[in-house]
């Protein structure tokens, strides 16, 4: 018998598969390639680069990187122990209060930082523009909107640490303290890396947060030097240059994050039981979540609301304008995010090419400037593609799903853990061609993974900022970028219809995520 | 005075009582086994004795300390030793550094005797994943033992681990805890492991004891059907007790109880094939022990399981117990 006689019929379709998913995962590596290319050959710029201005931006970024991680990961343990520890009245309503955050994107919190203490707002007079060019006003915005991720975090590991790790250390007579100091933090070490990691990546990503309260950040400078020498492909050296670097500070948070996301998981038993909580403990809580709820989401919702003024039937016009190019472009980098993610999912797990998950994930360390760098090299590298992709919504299109890529894997990888490969083998063995396998079996019990990354790109797309700035199409704004520019002048009125639209149109995304994470408590 | 005293202790989980006032002591160096099937409250009352959870009503003394009542000692200034069933030995702690966890310093090299009683020379600098399922239990053990507790509670602790290793740390742990004079409550549901380890069983079901007494007594008089049943794994046969006698499958012997109606205990042990016994139909057969037992169905729809191939009748080959 000949060794191709002997595999399965399915055999060569399935390496279909395989081929399809690392063009699938060369094309999202494609820009950060196109970048270190680009930075490698460019001798010049190297030497060109001012030490002095490198040094200040990465003193900057590892500040901020560190000090929102601080402030996320205090606030999710506490959150989170507090959570899933006890039980109190109203401790759903707190548990959502805390995602919520999730819910707006922290250029319009760090806008209404501003805004509100600045010359025209109402808390001028206590605080007097106190936020504006402070890292630490950056930090505090970009620490508590990312809180959601390393309270989430915190609480599935709580929620699968087996009690019987802390009842031995109470019988070998470790107090209370002793027990979290010993044993709860060294067990959620994986844990709370991997939430300090994904803010640290987040902090080294944002570009709107720290514009708007005037910090310097290399995600900042790179977005800059791209406007303003947007069609000056000479100038995109230097750019590189700048990037690369980003790229090498952003790299051990991924790693960091990877290993936490792959360290062990000490669970199985049965977690610690929830006890009430006294009086003064649901005081303590019920604060706790203001401090987290008033300076974000609550601000946001209760200033956009109050900012709004009658009529302003041409700006409602031009919002609602926006809101359909950003739904349509939306939508679709969603679509396409979720069926490239599926793919690579499912030969990572299937085809045991388990690289193709982290590989795929590239856009966790590619700010939105350094995306739309990518995509700029990558569409003027051809006169074809100059001709035909230059300009056009499919370039900004592919850059939000290179970069929200990362949340739509780590959905349909968790998913695809659930489902024993064995499902789709007693499909086959009944008859089914292996597409059809994956098809009848596969994919509807993965239907809750789908729905969720879909979210996750959608929302995340909606809101996005850089990338949607450099690479829409002339013509057109997204409803970001509405907001964003009124914002720029100050214009804080003419900012509220857009950004309620916003708000509404990423709320049912929201309001699954925050239903998703109530669920499991 | 005993060491440990459990005086009506009563314990509701979710509305549920799920130990409904149970009454036993352990003396020095005794080891007593909680034996039930499971969700009976032993494993909920060994937590209470180790004050991981809250006791509703009832006492528990040690050395004559109250621990539960209105002042609950929290679990860490007990001093009672836990072994759990797959030993939640700390992951992210050395060998050397679980055995060490309850001890503030180490003076008198309590950790490399530790090492040395449980066979775990060469392994103190291993972590728990590079152990096998038996030496991680032995580590679990021998962190329990480290700070000297006055008592050693075992929940379960070889249910996870395979039949031959179970029976090697079985016969060492019987060793050592004579050896360390160490009083013991061994939580089970396994009638072998707490026949064979303890001194005395206290049989538990839905909450409340049915028989505390020494494993020989268990399966020589139990006090009700579930205790014959549960323990001694025998089926009940209706019989007739008259004028202080009872005969029952070929056999005729004197009863200390009142005429009339009981059940008879058929435990493997004392049944035979011979002649003159009930007449029944094979419909099954099993190993114990490596003893082929042949389950036989006696008239009336009553199982027997009986040594030996199928012969003639099943006889009682010695007295049998009698309950209600």
């Amino acid at each position: 018998m000949t060794a191709s006689a002997r595999a399965p019929r399915g055999r060569s379709r399935l390496d279909g598969a395989r081929v399809a998913a690392l063009i699938a995962v060369a094309a999202v590596l494609a820009p950060a390639l196109a970048v270190v290319a680009r930075a490698a050959v460019a001798g010049e710029a190297w030497s060109r680069l001012d030490p002095g201005r490198v040094g200040r931006l990465l003193t900057n970024t590892l500040l901020l990187a560190g000090m929102a991680g601080v402030i996320a990961l205090a606030v999710g343990l506490a959150g989170a122990w507090a959570t899933s520890r006890h039980r109190f009245r109203g401790r759903r309503l707190a548990i959502a209060l805390l995602l919520s955050p999730l819910g707006v994107p922290p250029y319009l919190v760090a806008q209404y930082w501003i805004e509100i203490s600045g010359p025209t707002g109402p808390l001028q007079s206590v605080l007097g523009g106190v936020f504006f060019g402070k890292l630490w006003a950056a930090a505090a915005v970009i620490g508590l909107c990312t809180s959601p991720l390393c309270f989430g975090v915190l609480r599935a590991a709580l929620g699968r640490l087996d009690r019987r790790y802390e009842e031995a250390a109470a019988t070998l007579g470790a107090g209370p303290g002793t027990r979290l100091v010993q044993v709860v933090l060294p067990l959620l070490r994986p844990a709370l890396a991997a939430g300090f990691a994904l803010v640290a990546l987040y902090a080294c990503s944002d570009f709107g947060a720290v514009s708007a309260l005037g910090v310097q950040t290399f995600t900042r400078e790179i977005f800059f030097e791209l406007e303003l020498n947007f069609d000056r492909g000479a100038a995109r050296s230097a750019t590189a240059v700048l990037s690369l670097v980003l790229l090498g500070v952003a790299a051990p948070f991924f790693a960091l994050d990877r290993w936490g996301r792959g360290a062990a998981r000490f669970g199985g038993g049965r977690p610690v039981d929830a006890k009430a909580l006294s009086i003064g403990g649901q005081v303590a809580v019920w604060a706790g979540v203001a401090v987290v709820v008033v300076p974000t989401s609550g601000l946001v919702v209760v200033r956009t609301l109050s900012l709004m003024e009658p009529g302003r039937g041409r700006l409602w016009g031009k919002a609602f304008e926006a809101l359909g190019t950003t739904l349509l472009w939306a939508t679709t980098a969603a679509t396409i995010a979720v069926v490239v993610a599926l793919l690579i999912a499912w030969v990572a797990r299937r085809r045991q090419m388990g690289a193709l998950v982290p590989l795929g994930s590239v856009g966790f360390v590619l700010p939105g400037p350094v995306v739309a760098l990518g995509a700029l090299l990558l569409v003027t590298a051809s006169a074809w593609s100059r001709a035909h992709l230059y300009g056009t919504a499919a370039v900004l299109i592919a850059a939000w799903v290179v970069r929200a890529l990362p949340e739509a894997l780590q959905a349909l990888d968790a998913g695809l853990e659930q489902v024993p490969e064995s499902f789709e083998e007693a499909a086959r063995t009944l008859g089914r061609t292996p597409v059809r396998a994956v098809g009848a079996v596969t994919l509807p019990l993965l239907s809750r993974s789908l729905a969720a990354g879909w979210v996750f790109v959608f929302a995340a797309a909606m809101r996005e900022l850089p990338a949607a700035m450099l690479l829409k199409p002339l013509g057109s704004r997204t409803l970001s970028h509405e907001l964003w520019a009124y914002a720029q002048d100050s214009m804080y009125a003419d900012m509220a219809p857009a950004a309620l639209l916003l708000l509404l149109a990423t709320a049912p995304a929201t309001t699954l995520i925050l239903l998703r994470a109530g669920r499991d408590s | 005075m005993s060491l440990l005293s459990v005086d009506s202790l009563r314990i509701r989980l979710g509305g549920q009582p799920v130990v409904d006032g149970v009454s036993f002591h352990i003396g020095d160096g005794e080891v007593l086994a909680l034996l039930g099937p499971s969700g009976c409250g032993k494993t909920t009352t060994l937590r209470a004795i180790a004050g991981l959870q809250v006791a509703d009503e009832g006492s528990i003394r040690l050395d004559g300390d109250e621990l539960s009542g209105a002042g609950h000692v929290p679990p860490e200034r007990r001093g009672v030793g836990l072994v759990f069933q797959d030993g939640a030995v700390f992951p992210h702690r050395s060998v050397r550094q679980n055995l060490a966890f309850g001890l503030r310093s180490d003076p008198d090299g309590r950790v490399d005797e530790l090492v040395e009683l449980l066979g775990l020379s060469g392994l103190q600098d291993r972590m728990p994943h590079q152990l096998s399922g038996g030496q991680r239990q032995r580590v679990a053990l021998g962190r329990a033992l480290a700070p000297r507790p006055r008592l050693l509670l075992l929940d379960e602790p070889f249910a996870s681990l395979d039949a031959a290793l179970k029976a090697s740390l079985r016969a060492d742990l019987f060793g050592l805890l004579r050896k360390l004079g160490m009083a013991a409550l061994l939580v089970t549901h396994d009638q072998d492991e707490a026949l064979e380890l303890a001194d005395r069983v206290a049989v538990m079901h839905a909450g409340q004891l049915e028989q505390v007494a020494a494993p020989r007594t268990l399966l020589d008089a139990p006090a009700n059907a579930f205790v014959a049943e549960f323990v001694g794994g025998a089926s009940l046969l209706p019989v007739a007790v008259a004028d202080g006698r009872v005969r029952v499958l070929g056999r005729e012997f004197a009863t200390s109880r009142a005429d009339g109606p009981a059940r008879a205990v058929l435990q493997a042990d004392r049944l035979g094939w011979g002649a003159g016994g009930a007449a029944g139909e094979l419909v099954g057969r099993r190993m114990r022990g490596g003893r082929l037992l042949s389950r036989v169905r006696l008239a009336g729809g009553v199982d027997a399981d009986v040594p030996g191939p199928p012969g003639e009748s099943v006889v009682a080959t010695a007295d049998l117990p009698l309950v209600d």
